[in-house]
């Protein structure tokens, strides 16, 4: 990577911002676009897909502005990827590139990473990107029992899925037959090039028109302000070792279901020296069998977002910020699974990150930083089986916890650190053969504070036909804990027919039969005693909390 | 007027301003009037106006329709001034408004703000009853628990009752029961049922857009009646329409058991008479560009119809940002918010570049040039330091503008940090402005799947004639119309709507698991409500109905509305249905996916009268009787030197829009002030007043 230097000739700082807030409206243009063309209700209802565009070195120049932090971050290390293993000359114009490498990508198998070379007047400038959760790849459907990446789906290696403008049949057929509905899938392949087409033209206008004839200086400048921003957020923190913790529940191991579960421990350092600041995850549990192992390049993702979020908030995202951070995730542990583990829980822990890094610096960051909340990890339940009518169905559904409280104010009902919103109950019971009994806020779930966590819901389900199920899910064992004096949000929970499941259960409900998803509350930020009892107040006549809340969960 | 001559009154109530518009019935415009709104008490800024009216020969014995646009609703969301509202729902759900749809909207804003709902959870009761998706009654209502609910309810004294069930939107039998047992506890309390009020699937928007019509029923109820009495009191023995936030009119009686449909009542009215504006031009599609002292909005306009968008929000938290406010689920007229307006602040952001907006000066302090005691430099200021706005012009000339106090603030603020020039600073804001309005234009076009390349752009509001020409050739555009009688666009928009009435209700299924029986009695039911009410709205002929339904295939979200083959549907209809919607999913997405079965969501009936508009279509008999010539011959040559961003200094012609006639042509560089705002006509440009009125630029005429 190119060091920062000054401009020469430096770029006038008004066209800057003019060209800066115009590649943000181009890949906004892109997002909508694959928004709006896709299929599968992972995109729709759940905006599991991120749009960016990227310099011709593998630097991140402009994101969407919602859907998911992680696969933003991803897409320039695939393009990093890319730029190793093929020569210059390979990379033509009309090519897209694909692939599921988890290693290489998001960290799990399920998600397609697609890039596309830009080129102005035969020569390379950039790069377009869009990654998405595809609604089926084959495999093993379970997500907590997979033993290794072949079972997971149909491997596809960075490859070209277009060359020179011409489609790779042999690749499409290929993942047209592997997978169990190939409309929807294939679909929102066609959704994701779609939304990188119109990039490739406005890029080129765009240059066209402040007559650039590479996009690097540019990229440097953006880069360059981004960088000294977060410089000068990292200098205040006073220069020392800061570690932090988290303590989180056991998962299934596949060939041993019965097998004692210990807790997995996530451990970060982080060392502040100057402008500069290192993440290690040195000292964090080691890689656990079946699915529940993140990836490196998933825990660096949401270690720098979660960094970025807190330091140098609501700037337009680029690489340049990531510049002073380095992260190191030690292979062949929890936060950094080898080659070929299975890859479809990598949520579950890779979520989890975050948390270890507030807590290591919220003794010096204590207006910045979140309390552990109730989605992290994600609570994923799939659904599959037969419908009404008797065909088969697959479908993923998220359900949010209470997210963590934070200096500014309590926490909600949402996702975080991804972002992943609810389905619609009358859209689930549409297509899904159940009946939702309730879907509640759980009472005096929220992690009392100065400020609380968010409220974790509950979740009943009612067999209509028979159907099985695949729970990722954590901090059942250990709750969401506050920060600062925050007391913990209430443990989650899940029961089958009133039995509690253990996390990570895939399972069957017979016809008749009920399951029961209680998320976890958010913990809380300060000491409750300094709430301002108006809210308790209010709360309490609303019944969101009890007369008792606070003073129980503070033992 | 001549005497006796019958006519029609628009009344737009905005922030600010109250607009009126009369127009005889034979399509000659009459007159119009601007007087001061009256916040807290609107009907006494009408009656103000309707006086002045009244004055200049205007007698309201001889109206034959008032319709009226108001941005009551949306304020008394806004403000939280409405109703003590109690919400009754399906057991296990009373959570609904409370989670919303658990999405952080944008995910680089660690402090994120979600509006509370607008009943809190106290007054949110469950009755115990369920219906399954396909109908199936799981649970019975209990009909006496549910009457100890409403008892519970009317006991804590709320103001009106919100119904909303799970799958109410086609299987209603619970809602109507629970909605008779209200009314028999209570005589006149108001009651707002979700199958009425909004008969779509998704119960988080539906609950929403429910509980927001209970919560400002009681004002708009008052407010309307008092509106009637006091039109009565003046003479006035025709009836009242409203205009809904989607572009029709309703009576009053409607307006008052619906008055969700008033959301954005007002902007609404504007987006029509773009509309118009682009008709009369010989322009079928237009882009509307509104830009004001705080915002700027702007609507697509296609085969003269504006764009509907069906999931709008009001009282954002963010304004810019989508997913911040509360859903208001019934269509509304899309009206995109594009960026900021005139009071708009620039300064530099933490990366040392210059950012304008969201944070705006308002109209206290306003602008520094004001001299109001504003110190930060705005769009209005960057404008005048580039010699845009005459100091002398504003407002008609009835406030004088500060050039120096504007200089003051952009060279200490912009100019000197950043090592420019006043005027290269007041450029750079101009552009930042420009540049940002026309790329969410572009994006939002993208999102409507609309290439805007060959649409004209309709220009009005204080600020939007000065950044028209940068919009427009941002956006490739080359064609900008300045209407005529800008101020009082909305009123005039008021006059131009048809008497039009949309029902609509969810019958989701697959294409072929349709039943038959079930879509023609619905189609049928749909049909005689929206016959029956321009009946009694005085509509007997020229009904004019469109059947549409909103399909996607199978599997997607993002519904396209499909016409409907004559009623009644059969297998052949249904066949060709699904032909059709391939077409139609085609023309919008470019590509046809024939081999996927197809679905079928909310079915539409829209039946309307005769278009209104043709009262325009005549030009306007004062403004065609004096004939054509160049501008700059007909009045004394002044000039001004100005800085205009993307051409740099250069000296403008400046012309009065008064002194310009019907076929009147002006070639740029130009400025015609218009006493409500400065229309810059750039090199190159040259444009001709049409026969209504409308000064029509080409912006690159001469080359």
């Amino acid at each position: 990577m190119s060091n920062p230097r000054p401009l020469n000739p430096p770029i006038d700082a008004v066209a800057v911002r003019l060209m800066w807030d115009r590649l943000v409206s181009i890949v906004d243009e892109a997002t909508v676009t694959q928004y709006r063309t896709a299929f599968s209700t992972v995109v729709q209802e759940a905006n599991d897909f991120a749009c960016s565009v990227m310099d011709r070195r593998g630097g991140t120049l402009a994101n969407s502005r919602f859907g998911l932090p992680s696969f933003v971050a991803t897409q320039a290390v695939t393009l990093r990827s890319l730029l190793a293993r093929f020569d210059a000359g390979e990379i033509r114009d009309g090519d897209v590139f694909i692939t599921n490498d988890p290693w290489i990508g998001t960290g799990q198998v399920m998600d397609l990473t697609l890039l596309r070379p830009i080129f102005r007047d035969g020569r390379l400038v950039a790069f377009a990107g869009s990654v998405a959760h595809a609604p089926d790849l084959g495999g093993v459907q379970r997500w907590n029992t997979s033993t290794d990446v072949f079972e997971e789906a149909i491997f596809i290696p960075l490859m070209k899925l277009y060359e020179g403008g011409s489609p790779n049949r042999t690749l499409l057929d290929l993942i047209a037959a592997n997978t169990r509905i190939p409309d929807l899938t294939i679909g929102d392949l066609e959704a994701q090039l779609a939304a990188m087409r119109p990039i490739t033209s406005r890029l080129v206008s765009l240059m066209d028109e402040y007559g650039l004839e590479s996009l690097d200086p540019l990229a440097d400048d953006i880069y360059v302000r981004s960088e000294t921003a977060m410089r000068s957020a990292i200098a205040g923190i006073p220069d020392a070792t800061y570690t932090g913790e988290v303590v989180s529940d056991g998962f299934p191991d596949p060939l041993d279901l019965a097998k004692p579960r210990d807790p997995i421990l996530i451990r970060a350092t982080v060392v502040v020296a100057g402008e500069e600041m290192r993440v290690g995850f040195a000292g964090s549990s080691t890689q656990q069998p079946g699915s529940f192992n993140s990836i490196w390049t998933f825990t660096e993702a949401y270690t720098l977002y979660g960094l970025r979020l807190i330091l140098v908030p609501d700037l337009p995202n680029n690489a340049g910020f990531y510049r002073p951070i380095s992260v190191d995730c030690p292979e062949g542990s929890v936060v950094n699974a080898r080659f070929p583990a299975a890859t479809l829980s990598r949520h579950a822990v890779g979520h989890q990150v975050v948390d270890a890094v507030y807590a290591a610096l919220a003794p010096v960051l204590p207006g910045a930083v979140i309390a552990q909340g109730g989605s992290a990890p994600s609570w994923d339940l799939i659904l599959m089986g037969k419908d009404l009518r008797g065909r088969p169905f697959n479908r993923l559904v998220i359900i949010n916890g209470g997210s963590g409280a934070r200096a500014a104010g309590d926490g909600y009902t949402w996702c975080f650190p991804a972002n992943i919103s609810n389905t619609p109950i009358e859209i689930l019971e549409t297509s899904v053969p159940v009946l939702c009994e309730e879907k509640a806020v759980i009472v005096d779930s929220a992690g009392p504070g100065r400020h609380r966590g968010g409220f974790g819901q509950r979740i009943s389900l009612r067999a209509r036909n028979g159907f099985g199920f695949s729970l990722i899910n954590a901090r059942v064992g250990h709750a969401p804990q506050g920060l600062l004096g925050g007391q913990p949000g209430r443990r989650g929970r899940a029961l089958l027919d009133g039995q509690e499941i253990p996390p990570g259960t895939d399972g069957e409900v017979p016809a008749g039969h009920q399951l029961v998803i209680e998320t976890p509350g958010g913990g809380g930020m300060g000491p409750v005693i300094e709430r301002d009892p108006r809210r308790t107040a209010i709360e309490m006549e609303d019944g969101l909390v009890t007369a008792s809340w606070g003073s129980l969960q503070s033992d | 007027m001549k005497r006796g001559e019958r006519f029609r009154v628009g009344i737009d109530v905005g922030g600010t301003f109250t607009d009126l518009a009369a127009l005889g019935n034979d399509g000659q415009e009459v007159m119009v009037e601007k007087v001061l709104t009256t916040p807290g008490h609107p009907w006494l800024g009408i009656r103000a106006g309707l006086g002045r009216m009244a004055a200049r020969g205007l007698d309201m014995e001889q109206a034959s329709g008032v319709i009226h646009g108001t941005t009551l609703v949306t304020n008394a969301v806004i403000e939280r001034r409405g109703a003590r509202v109690g919400l009754i729902c399906t057991k296990g759900f009373r959570d609904v408004l409370y989670f919303g749809r658990e999405f952080r909207y944008d995910v680089y804003d660690p402090d994120l703000v979600l509006p509370d709902p607008l009943v809190p959870r106290a007054s949110r009761r469950e009755v115990d009853e369920r219906i399954a998706a396909d109908g199936t009654v799981v649970r019975p209502l209990d009909t006496t628990q549910a009457r100890v609910v409403i008892r519970s309810l009317l006991a804590e004294d709320v103001e009106s009752i919100a119904i909303c069930l799970l799958h109410s939107y086609h299987h209603p039998q619970h809602e109507i029961v629970l909605k008779s047992l209200v009314r028999e506890e209570h005589r006149s309390i108001p009651i707002s049922v979700s199958h009425e009020v909004l008969p779509q699937v998704r119960e988080y928007e539906r609950a929403s857009g429910t509980a927001l019509n209970a919560y400002v029923q009681p004002i708009v109820h008052e407010y309307l009646q008092q509106l009637e009495d006091g039109l009565r009191a003046l003479g006035c023995r025709c009836p009242l329409y409203l205009m809904t936030s989607s572009g029709g009119t309703i009576t009053v009686d409607t307006a008052v058991a619906f008055p969700i449909q008033l959301m954005e009542s007002g902007p609404a009215a504007g987006a029509l008479v773009a509309a118009l504006i682009g008709r009369q031009a010989g322009h079928a599609s237009v882009v509307s560009f509104d830009m004001g002292g705080t915002t700027a909005k702007s609507c697509v306009i296609q085969s003269h119809r504006p764009l509907i968008n069906k999931a709008p929000e009001v009282a954002r938290q963010h304004r810019m940002k989508k997913g911040s406010g509360i859903p208001v689920g019934v269509p509304m007229v899309d009206l995109l918010e594009i960026g900021a307006g005139g009071g708009s602040i620039a300064e530099l952001d933490p990366v040392g570049l210059l950012r304008v907006g969201p944070r705006s000066a308002g109209a206290e302090p306003g602008p520094a040039c004001y001299r109001l005691g504003g110190q930060e430099p705005t769009v209005t200021d960057a404008n005048m330091v580039l010699g845009l706005i005459s100091p002398d012009s504003f407002l008609g000339g009835s406030m004088q503008l500060d050039p120096e106090a504007a200089c003051l603030v952009l060279t200490e603020k912009i100019a000197q940090p950043m090592g420019l020039k006043p005027v290269e600073a007041g450029a750079a804001i101009h552009r930042v402005v420009t540049d940002n309005m026309a790329e969410a234009t572009r994006v939002h076009a993208a999102e409507l799947n609309v290439d805007l390349r060959s649409y004209s752009l309709v220009a009005y509001g204080g600020a939007g004639p000065l950044h028209a020409y940068g919009v427009a050739e941002r956006l490739g555009l080359s064609t900008v119309v300045f209407p005529r009688n800008a101020g009082v666009l909305s009123a005039t928009g008021l006059l131009a709507a048809p008497l039009a009435f949309e029902f609509v209700r969810s019958y989701p299924a697959e294409l072929d698991a349709i039943d038959l029986a079930t879509v023609n009695a619905l189609l049928g039911d749909l049909e005689s409500k929206a016959r029956g009410l321009l009946q009694r709205s005085g509509v007997s002929e020229d009904i004019t109905l469109e059947r549409t339904v909103d399909m996607c295939y199978s599997g997607q979200r993002y519904e396209v509305a499909t016409p409907l083959p004559e009623p009644p549907l059969t297998h052949d209809s249904i066949r060709a249905l699904k032909l059709i919607f391939d077409v139609t999913y085609e023309s919008a997405y470019g590509r046809r996916l024939a081999q996927l079965p197809a679905s079928c969501l909310t079915w539409r009936v829209r039946g309307s009268g005769p278009a209104a508009d043709r009262w325009w279509r005549t030009p306007h008999e004062s403004a065609a009787r004096t004939g054509g010539g160049s501008a700059a011959e007909q009045s004394p040559q002044r000039t001004r030197q100005v800085f205009l961003p993307g051409h740099g200094p250069i000296e403008c012609r400046v012309i009065a829009r008064e002194a310009l006639t019907v076929a009147s042509d002006v070639r740029g560089p130009s400025l015609v002030e218009d006493g409500s705002s400065t229309i810059v006509i750039p090199p190159r440009a040259a444009g001709v007043v049409d026969p209504w009125g409308n000064l029509v630029v080409e912006l690159a005429a001469s080359c």
